[in-house]
């Protein structure tokens, strides 16, 4: 199947499965690329559409086998209108954070790994806006970039059985929040007060792609307050 | 209202409860789709026990025994298995009544192949994203939505008021799945197939591979000739049922119901939706070898037993 614009590659994923590959200059455009076609697609709900699953840099398009074939999907990818900077349906969210908090606190093996100080990792973690680009792992974990290329860190050399919810982690140029308890091989710089994950919401999880998130540092006390709101 | 309950003698090696499986667009959030592992096998039991298409069932490995309280409707499938109710040897792939006080055993002659076990009626369980599938990694579903695997004394209230007909169903032996691993397992190549070597996978296509121990409901681990894919490094992209992934070990993972949403290990393709019933009935020392099939002729495949199925779900009573 032809590529065309910022598509430069379209695979078959299984029976029901196309996934199409985006690339343009940085990952974060090419991610949006990727955010705009997904809306593009949903844009008119057609019936055969049964998901639109983001990567980094790829949508899988999963279809309604007695309602569509990959030709189906290949047309309407061509005739999609990707809105550029579609962002009326995206939020920003501005959470809190508690660094160095006792239960989630590897700023020793960060500061070895990246040679900064503590206050110099907190400030590059607060310092700009980071994109949501994907959920995926478990319900509502949201993988956010990209990190300054001063704080990349790699992956713990051994996973942790348990990460506690809320617990703010950073892993190569990326960075998230971890929704509920899990295991996690991220290292861990604090803790967020904000629940970001709910199966009683109407829409459980809170961070969609293509949001955007600033992080801001919070003290012991206002983290139990807020907690306690 | 007409509640009876249904309480677990013996749950086996493992027993869940599962249905189709969650809505599909919830993988767009991260929840993993979940389901009965053999989905060909779950409908069959669900609709002998005349229930709608999306109902609760048992899915359990090794001897499972329950007891219910008060009369009910039931159906039982699978490979090879042994069904009894109070001792008395019984017929699975059709439709079964119980009164109040029976004891169901279902036996597999195989130890490691999933049973299906229907009970008409509304199940009272927790709802994830429109399904009641235990989840257990994720700690969602089943009683309390804990997401753990149904033991011994547990009790489950079904609505059985709500079933649909108590109509008498069973399956002429050709409808009865053939979950023999003789026929390769059909696969469409794709995701990163053309980043391997071109001969990797007609080596693929040409080689046996053993399942492992190393099998859940999240993926198929398989043992065999190695195919090694030349990219090391790539984002974490969307993972379909079925897709074979290729870790730096050149061994294949074969994904399964629930897998996570994401992943970055590169994939030589995806096995067709419509044998993927036959390795989730596979068991540790089985061979699987595989063929492929283009995505079109795929589709008129998976066509065609949708027209042959929908003729028995909606052609007789």
């Amino acid at each position: 199947m032809q590529a065309f614009g910022s598509i430069k590659r379209i695979e078959p994923a299984g029976i029901d499965g196309l996934i199409v590959y985006f690339e343009r200059p940085t990952l974060t455009q090419t991610n949006q690329a990727v955010q705009a076609m997904k809306l593009a697609l949903k844009k008119h709900y057609p019936q055969w559409l049964n998901a639109a699953i983001p990567g980094y840099d790829s949508l899988l398009v999963l279809f309604d086998l007695q309602k569509a074939d990959v030709h189906t999907v290949y047309q309407a990818l061509r005739n999609a209108v990707p809105e550029q900077g579609s962002e009326d349906k995206t939020q920003h969210f501005e959470l809190p954070v508690w660094y160095q908090a006792p239960q989630a606190n590897d700023f020793d093996l960060v500061c070895e790994h990246t040679g900064l100080s503590q206050e110099e990792i907190i400030d590059l973690h607060t310092q700009s806006d980071f994109q949501v680009f994907t959920i995926g792992f478990a319900p509502g974990f949201g993988y956010m970039g990209e990190l300054p290329e001063a704080l990349s860190c790699p992956r713990l050399a051994t996973p942790r059985n348990r990460v506690p919810k809320g617990a703010v982690a950073i892993a190569d140029r990326q960075t998230a929040v971890y929704p509920s308890e899990s295991p996690g091989g991220w290292h861990l710089l604090g803790l967020c007060p904000t629940p970001l994950f709910n199966l009683d919401w109407e829409q459980p999880v809170k961070l969609q792609p293509g949001d955007t998130v600033r992080f801001y540092a919070i003290d012991e006390q206002h983290y139990r307050a807020l907690c306690n709101e | 209202m007409s509640n009876i309950t249904v309480k677990i003698v013996d749950s086996g090696m493992l027993a869940l409860v599962v249905d189709a499986g969650r809505s599909v667009n919830m993988q767009e959030v991260g929840f993993c789709v979940s389901g009965a592992a053999d989905i060909r096998s779950y409908h069959l039991v669900n609709w002998l026990c005349g229930d709608p298409r999306h109902s609760a069932t048992f899915e359990v490995i090794g001897t499972f025994c329950f007891s219910v309280d008060a009369a009910c409707t039931i159906a039982v499938g699978g490979p090879d298995l042994s069904l009894h109710i109070n001792d008395s040897p019984a017929q699975a792939w059709q439709t079964q009544q119980l009164a109040a006080g029976d004891n169901v055993t279902v036996t597999p002659a195989k130890l490691g192949t999933r049973s299906y076990v229907g009970i008409a009626g509304k199940w009272a369980l927790p709802y994830v994203a429109q399904s009641q599938s235990i989840v257990m990694r994720e700690h969602a579903g089943g009683l309390n939505n804990a997401g753990k695997p149904l033991k011994a004394n547990d009790e489950i209230v079904v609505d059985t008021l709500q079933a649909a007909t108590h109509t008498h169903r069973h399956l002429k032996d050709r409808e009865i799945p053939d979950y023999s691993l003789n026929a390769p397992l059909e696969m469409i190549p794709g995701y990163q197939v053309k980043t391997f070597e071109g001969w990797q996978l007609p080596l693929f296509l040409a080689s046996e591979y053993q399942v492992t121990h190393q099998i859940d409901r999240m993926g198929y681990r398989l043992k065999g000739q190695p195919i090694e894919p030349q990219i090391s490094t790539m984002y974490s992209e969307g993972i379909n049922f079925g897709a074979i992934q290729l870790p730096p070990d050149g061994q294949p993972i074969v994904m399964m119901s629930d897998r996570q949403t994401l992943g970055g290990y590169p994939k030589i393709g995806c096995v067709a939706e419509y044998d993927i019933y036959r390795l989730a009935q596979a068991v540790p020392g089985d061979i699987i070898t595989f063929s492929k099939v283009d995505i079109d002729n795929a589709r008129s495949k998976w066509l065609l037993r949708n027209r042959l199925d929908r003729q028995l779900f909606e052609g007789k009573n």
